[in-house]
């Protein structure tokens, strides 16, 4: 945009305020115009304060209702209309805060960060799709269209290259539409190759289609969209088969597998004391790779009672621990022998840049969810490790492609008593060292670890009630406080907050519908669709699949 | 004696930011809060009627009660009508000269039996464009200034055809200047409506 076209674009704008007061520190304050409406001004919308030389781009934060004197609270006016209207703007006026993010100066094209504040009455104006597009940028293949400012149509982009070098969040109470925000993402990483994606899927909703009970019909997820990009694999292939899903492979896992740190991070769900730990410590250590398994082939009574005396542990405690560890063997994806190496498959379809989709079918319990996760998880990164080692000695700086794996119930891996066991917890902190980044869903972003979830780059945050939880899906990001009032404000479905390190400025979006989406994603999958707009936003006028 | 046609008042008192004339007919004053002008050989003064009094000319003679009828009375004393005379007081809101016409007060006062005439559809417009007439009556304070804001303020909206919109700019004014007596600006609001 040229600055004289920048000149004419601010004629057009309307005047919603004018600047009052202020502090870079605080935000500012700006008095309604008389000809504004307070009721269209809702909290989080994305507005323009003109300075003389710089434009400063903001969000609302907080709307109030100001009285000049103090006569007019007391004694409310009768209900003419002209009484009312009389005092509107004279006696009782409406004052915006507003917490400007970015500036632009008028000769430039870049926008930076805020580092002072407009004057006295500068223009606070509305947006214009012009400014959206100079601050997210033009949607483009490494450029996502998620959604628009509210009250506005132009797109906000996802920078998906910049989302894929940390790890990130997704959280939002149960019923806001957080399983579709992530099919939409997980969609524009695929589409755009900016990673590979292997996708713990508790409920079956990320491979093959889900049932959408809002708007009571299937929802069409990733393998329809992208096809052979895409692999399904499931630990359950008789749930698969009745859901019409024609899995790539069936995921076994063998009991030599499972390592000591992996049931301790199942200690709540397999019900394992804290000193229970050291003992099956001790089991790896004596019983060599097979523990597990022989350590439950073990008879109750004499075998177990011998053992323990032998190895100084205390018999009944062992015993437990026992009776505790033989669920596992309920679990029929928990082979005595390794039939088919899951692992291998997994890692070799994502190094070619597949997508790989864990179905979990109905073993939905978060046992097996978890320690499937967390052993495949911890192979595959340790993989990771060792090609990124291989790669870097060959000068192969690209290599391994960038992974994403996205986890569910992330609570359940990040706690604080479990974050530094589990491999998340190391992922999550190492950062982008061997190329692979979490995508973290939750509904309880509060029973994360701090340390953790400081380190989400950026944050897709839908509606969260408990204070907590808000608090906890901000962490670590600049003006959380005054950020939190907008997460108050968002609608129970389809308004998210977008913040974080591949947004330029926090904002609050109206998401994009999700069908129309899908449709565009997937016609041009099949290459029917082509454009300046790769994701076809809201006025791309096409109508969706039925 | 064409000057006389419209004549409504002569003044008789006169100062800076009031004037005070005798109405051309007893009992026939211009209405409170409406707007009057005189026209002197320096220009015109213009004015909003701000109160109205009829009384005996004598001063050291009061007009006395009779206890009859109207027409009987005016059957059986026909002198008293000539002993009484009714006059209005003026505040003036501004003046015009040579074609122009300027919200504020003029630089002398009118003449002494000048003749005052009410103001046409077209001036009342003119004058009350600018609402610092508002101000100009608000300023009073030895008269009820709420009676007669509002007054002058219905008087201008029927001279312009009964505006609404006006009615309404005209509230806003005297609510964002009576900021300090929010009372006082709603019992003029109440007024208007």
């Amino acid at each position: 945009m040229t600055s004289g076209n920048g000149q004419r674009v601010a004629f057009e704008r309307k005047t919603i305020a004018h600047v009052i007061q202020g502090s870079l520190l605080e935000g500012l304050v700006a008095r309604l115009a008389d000809d504004a409406d307070v009721e269209d001004l809702r909290v989080g919308r994305f507005v323009v304060v003109e300075g003389v030389r710089n434009r400063f781009f903001s969000s609302v934060h907080d709307v109030k209702l100001e009285a000049a004197n103090l006569a007019v609270l007391k004694a409310p006016p009768p209900s003419l209309d002209l009484a009312r209207t009389s005092l509107a703007g004279t006696q009782t006026y409406v004052t915006v805060e507003l917490k400007p993010k970015l500036m632009l100066e008028r000769s430039e094209n870049e926008v930076h960060p805020v580092k002072t504040i407009p004057g006295h009455f500068a223009r606070v104006a509305e947006a214009t799709d012009e400014d959206v597009a100079l601050v997210f940028g033009e949607p483009g293949d490494t450029m996502m269209r998620l959604g628009s400012p509210l009250e506005m149509e132009a797109a906000v982009c996802l920078d998906l290259e910049r989302f894929v070098e940390r790890s990130n969040g997704v959280f939002g109470k149960t019923g806001t539409g957080k399983s579709f925000l992530v099919r939409m993402v997980l969609a524009g990483l695929v589409r755009s190759r900016a990673a590979v994606n292997l996708v713990f899927d508790m409920h079956n909703e990320y491979g093959w289609e889900s049932y959408d009970e809002e708007t009571r019909r299937s929802a069409p997820s990733l393998k329809q969209a992208f096809d052979a990009e895409v692999l399904i694999f499931t630990l359950d292939p008789a749930s698969s088969a009745r859901r019409k899903v024609t899995p790539d492979f069936e995921v076994h896992v063998a009991f030599r597998d499972v390592e000591a740190d992996d049931l301790a991070l199942l200690g709540r769900e397999l019900n394992i004391r804290d000193a229970q730990i050291p003992a099956m410590w001790r089991l790896s250590e004596v019983l060599g790779a097979d523990w597990l398994l022989e350590f439950l082939s073990m008879a109750p009574g004499d075998d177990l009672n011998a053992f323990a005396d032998a190895n100084g542990l205390h018999a009944g405690s062992l015993a437990a621990l026992h009776r505790n560890l033989s669920r596992l063997r309920k679990l029929p994806f928990l082979k005595e022998t390794g039939t088919d190496d899951s692992v291998e498959r997994i890692v070799k379809a994502l190094l070619a840049g597949k997508h790989v989709v864990l179905e979990f079918g109905r073993q939905t319990s978060l046992l097996a969810y978890m320690l499937v996760a967390n052993i495949l998880t911890r192979k595959i990164h340790g993989r990771w490790q060792t090609e990124k080692e291989t790669a870097v000695a060959e000068g192969r700086h690209n290599d391994p492609p960038q992974l994403t794996i996205t986890i569910e119930e992330a609570h359940k891996f990040l706690s604080p008593e479990t974050s530094s066991q589990s491999i998340f917890g190391e992922i999550a902190r190492e950062m982008r060292k061997y190329n692979v980044g979490l995508l973290v869903v939750d509904q309880r972003p509060s029973g994360i670890d701090e340390e953790v979830r400081s380190q989400l780059g950026t944050r897709i945050i839908a509606a969260l009630d408990d204070e907590r939880d808000q608090h906890a899906a901000l962490a670590g990001l600049p003006d959380a406080t005054a950020m939190r009032i907008l997460l108050n404000n968002l609608e129970p479905k389809k308004q998210v907050l977008l913040a974080g390190y591949a947004l330029p400025m926090p904002i609050v979006i109206d998401v994009d519908d999700y069908y129309t989406f899908f449709s565009n994603v997937r016609r041009q999958a099949a290459g029917a669709l082509t454009g300046a707009d790769p994701w076809a936003g809201r006025g791309g006028g096409s109508a969706p699949d039925a | 004696m064409s000057e006389m046609n419209g004549m409504i008042g002569e003044v008789v008192q006169a100062s800076t930011t009031r004037f005070r004339a005798i109405a051309a007919k007893v009992f026939e004053p211009p209405r409170f809060g409406s707007f009057v002008k005189v026209m002197s050989a320096g220009g015109r003064t213009y004015g909003v009627v701000a109160g109205v009094e009829t009384a005996s000319f004598d001063s050291a003679r009061r007009a006395m009660a009779f206890g009859m009828p109207w027409e009987q009375l005016i059957r059986e004393q026909p002198q008293l009508m000539e002993l009484i005379q009714t006059e209005f007081d003026t505040v003036v809101i501004g003046y015009g000269a040579e074609g122009s016409l300027h919200h504020f007060l003029p630089p002398y006062p009118p003449r002494l039996h000048d003749f005052v005439s009410a103001c046409s559809p077209t001036e009342v417009a003119a004058l009350t464009d600018s609402l610092e007439f508002v101000r100009t009556l608000a300023s009073l304070r030895d008269s009820p200034v709420h009676e007669l804001v509002s007054a002058a303020i219905r008087e201008a909206s029927l001279a312009r055809g009964g505006d609404d919109a006006f009615v309404s700019e005209a509230a806003r004014a005297v609510a964002e200047l009576f900021k300090d007596d929010y009372d006082l600006a709603m019992s003029i609001v109440r007024r208007l409506s």
